[in-house]
């Protein structure tokens, strides 16, 4: 535990920076004081040996630099929540900070002295915000920051964080409490219990003993071997004239010291302003039983279309541009400066092409970011989980698994990241592992140019069953691995339901830029290096002089794909179609560069000349063509809101073939290699299977190496199984024995899996109770 | 003036209907379920109003100014007081 901490002390910005830790309950306007505080500085990181964000940035107080961490919501020091509050607790205990500043949301603030009565027993040096004064006075209560300065011995600064009011006052605070730190007043708690503390904390070494006697004495798993007796001595002394559990007596003295403090400290008066009308007249409709759930479908489906309606109208320019720029403008440099044919593709087209790739993608997941950090700032994301906790509880999900599910259609990656909004451990690693098969907007591209081939007169039909194919297959894993692996029921649901507020524009940008920041330079650095590969393998091969240069039908990318087909086989692959699985290969690392690697294969085999496209280059052309396409596209966003996926471009050949990015030559190649029935076990193969090399870097950050194994195993064999069996049952007249040979071996390999499964949940339990027995 | 007073009769929460007033009795299941209300400020003797349910879903409910959604599950966990109320002088 302490390792971690000791781990996240190295990652000071600087040594000798001051350092800040803001902390507070959940909702409480915490991360906007940050935001405030530090401005575009800030770094986003992991908290070591954990999946949890660790922000930090710097703040300037007049001619000092200062470091401030954000720490994860947290309601109390002595446990509850989930990973995330485990990591702010120990942070708070354990390491070492200048200064701990609590935000208190004014509105609530009997409830949020709770906290407070915890991080007094600390006994560091400590400043109070007393953040959305205005909510608190909307309520008819004003609260005497003055009064609580004095009660606790600490400095309080009101603030309304959201607009800025109130930052001159703490940075002044801030520095003043800074150089002349002070440490807060115990409060007056009941004397036995007092008395108690005081003999325990004497046994406790270090410098948080007070804080430990608490924790051990109200949470008695927690103590270590050496303090049990010392422990029963002072429990035996604090129930001699109690009848209570220490379990509850501890609590009532937190409770009962919190109600007394806010009692004098707060001058009621006046009535529940319009923002309690408000927020009660939406609930109302917003949680109705009936209305509810349509009311979620509905905003999501407006986060989804304004999301991706409104990232088309930049896409093409950010696509274009940067094509221009660093594949065709970046080759053509390489190419005046006499560099060889495969180093100007292989940079220009590999790394500058999968560049292209991720910023063309920058537009579409920036505005799901912005939309997101909207609406969990606004106070709608709590009661969309509760809204939804019925349903998906059905599948072992909590409600909130829904929201990641739907962002998936757009790209696994945000929704994989999105899944942080569930605090149930189990809960998030299920909705994690769902995402793959959510069928997202890259893997679009190959449908159409499918679609466009085979399915003319019905391509919408095969495009929404695939797209329900993924829903199925995602549902199907939370209930197998809920009921196997990951054992267990959601838990009860208890979330509380912040007033509805207008974010703040500030913060809701920088909260979306910084999880953009992450997308672009994660995935980018993979989409690189992959696209450096995939442009390397089809221009060398074995020869029987060893690694040399050869054409594509000699290449490394067809011998290892001819390697590879008798696998697909089963799936209606034949031999010859090796460029099929080749572009498979390469789509498990982005589902944008199949059609791509398949046009490059079949204009190779073509004999189409490659270097092209380097060779004339208007560099001015090229980035005033990509600007024209902004207004453009701004004349069609009205038209796709009903299509915000641009299914109805299946309806028009023409259309389907610009957005599938296939070239004339593709799609005659796959009329060839193809029949429909072939073309549609390839898709749902493409579906199901691993959906990019960044959504498994992803699946790692976010739950670990072996889930993202699994989930790499488990997709395969799944995309494999499916695709096989449709095949299979397809063409059941030609060979039926084979049929059936297939078939029962797909169902012991799911039936082995299934047990190995349920031993890993079983061994996971066994381990569980073994941790909770020691 | 209106002034509120604790029965002695003891119900779940799910038998309350919406707009009653009640003190938390106690709360049945396990510690760790326990522990998640009382980090959220709901333990024996807190006050509350139910603004929404019980329905399909659960309550919301109003503790000093704080709204909490508790899923169905707690309906028969959560013991309470209703509290009645009364007109004085």
């Amino acid at each position: 535990m302490a390792k971690h901490c000791h781990a996240a002390a190295g990652t000071r910005l600087a040594e000798g920076l001051p350092r800040i830790a803001l902390v507070g309950n959940p909702n409480c306007g915490k991360t906007t004081v940050y935001n405030l505080l530090t401005g575009t500085h800030q770094t986003v990181g992991n908290w070591p040996g954990v999946t949890v964000e660790r922000r930090s940035g710097s703040a300037r107080l007049g001619n000092e630099k200062i470091e401030v961490i954000d720490l994860p919501g947290i309601y109390s020091l002595l446990g509850g929540g989930g990973e995330d509050q485990a990591v702010a607790r120990r942070f708070l205990r354990d390491e070492e900070v200048e200064l701990i500043v609590q935000v208190l949301d004014a509105s609530t603030l009997e409830r949020q002295l709770l906290l407070t009565a915890e991080l007094v027993e600390l006994q560091r040096p400590l400043l109070l915000i007393l953040n959305m004064v205005d909510e608190a006075e909307d309520r008819g209560l004003r609260v005497d920051a003055q009064a609580l300065s004095l009660q606790l011995g600490v400095p309080v600064v009101p603030m309304v964080a959201r607009k800025g009011k109130g930052l001159r006052e703490l940075r002044m605070a801030l520095r003043s409490a800074l150089r002349s730190p002070s440490l807060p007043q115990r409060p007056a708690w009941p004397a036995d219990l007092e008395a108690a503390l005081h003999d325990f904390a004497a046994q406790i070494d270090g410098a948080r003993g007070r804080f430990l006697a608490w924790q051990y004495l109200e949470l008695p798993e927690s103590t270590p071997q050496a303090l049990l007796a010392a422990r029963a001595s002072a429990a035996q002394h604090l129930q001699a004239d109690s009848a209570e559990d220490l379990a509850d007596l501890l609590p009532a003295a937190r409770f009962t010291w919190a109600a007394r403090l806010a009692a004098q400290v707060i001058v009621s008066g006046g009535k529940a302003g319009w923002r309690q009308r408000l927020t009660r007249h939406l609930d109302r409709w917003i949680l109705h039983d009936w209305l509810g759930v349509p009311i979620f479908l509905a905003v999501l489906y407006l986060v989804f279309v304004v999301s991706f309606s409104g990232g088309n109208v930049f896409l093409d320019f950010f696509d274009q541009a940067s094509a221009a720029l660093l594949m065709h403008g970046f080759g053509h440099l390489l190419l005046l400066s006499g560099a060889p044919d495969w180093v100007v593709s292989s940079l220009a087209g590999g790394i500058g092409g999968g560049l292209n790739l991720v910023i063309s993608f920058i537009p579409p997941i920036g505005l799901t970011f912005l939309f997101l950090a909207f609406l969990e700032d606004s106070g709608y994301m709590a009661r969309a989980a509760y809204v939804m906790d019925r349903l998906m509880r059905r599948v072992g999900l909590p409600g909130n698994a829904l929201v990641p599910m739907v962002i998936g259609f757009g790209c696994n990656v945000p929704a994989i990241m999105g899944a942080r909004i569930i605090d149930d451990p189990r809960g998030r690693v299920l909705t994690v592992l769902m995402q793959p098969f959510m069928s997202c907007s890259a893997r679009l591209t190959i449908y159409m140019a499918f679609a466009v081939v085979f399915f003319r007169g019905n391509g919408g039909q095969v495009v929404f069953l695939l797209y329900l194919t993924g829903i199925v297959m995602a549902l199907f894993t939370a209930w197998l691995l809920g009921k196997t692996a990951l054992r267990g029921e959601a838990r009860p649901f208890v979330m509380e339901l912040p007033p509805y507020r207008l974010p703040s524009l500030r913060s809701v940008v920088l909260q979306a830029w910084q999880r953009l920041r992450i997308f672009i330079l994660r995935v980018g650095k993979v989409i690189a290096a992959i696209g450096f590969i995939l442009f390397l393998l089809p221009g060398i091969g074995w020869t029987s002089h060893g690694l040399r240069a050869t054409d594509i039908d000699h290449s490394l990318l067809a011998q290892g794909s001819e390697a590879l087909v008798p696998v697909f086989a089963p799936m209606g692959i034949e031999r010859d179609n090796w460029p099929a699985v080749a572009g498979l290969v390469a789509g498990a690392a982005a589902k944008e560069v199949v059609i791509g690697t398949l046009n490059g294969i079949y204009q190779r085999q073509a004999g189409g000349d490659l270097m092209a496209e380097y060779r004339q280059v208007d560099l001015l052309q090229g980035l005033r063509d990509a600007l024209a396409t902004i207004p453009e596209n701004a004349g069609k966003l009205f038209s796709s809101l009903g299509d915000p996926l641009g299914l109805g471009d299946l309806a028009n050949r023409d259309a389907s073939i610009a957005a599938s990015g296939a070239s004339s030559e593709t799609l005659g190649s796959l009329a060839q290699s193809f029949t429909p029935l072939t073309a549609l076990a390839y898709l749902l193969f493409v579906l199901l299977y691993v959906p990019c090399a960044s959504t498994m870097g992803a699946l790692r950050r976010e739950v670990g190496w072996g889930w993202m194994l699994f989930s790499i195993g488990y997709g395969i064999g799944m995309a494999w199984a499916v695709a096989t069996l449709v095949y299979q049952w397809g063409t059941y007249a030609a060979h039926p024995q084979a049929t059936w040979l297939w078939t029962a071996g797909i169902a012991v390999a799911l039936g082995i899996l299934l047990l190995a499964l349920r031993r890993q949940g079983r061994h996971q339990q066994n381990q569980l109770r073994f941790q909770e027995q020691g | 003036m209106e002034q509120r007073q604790c029965t002695q009769e003891l119900r779940t929460l799910g038998q309350l209907s919406r707009g009653a007033c009640g003190i938390i009795h106690a709360v049945r299941g396990t510690s760790n379920e326990s522990k998640r209300l009382l980090v959220m400020g709901l333990r024996p003797g807190t006050a509350f109003t139910l603004l929404l349910g019980p329905d399909r879903r659960g309550v919301v409910l109003d503790s000093a100014g704080t709204r909490i959604a508790l899923g169905r599950e707690w309906l028969e966990q959560i013991q309470v007081r209703p509290l009645s109320s009364f007109e004085e002088g």
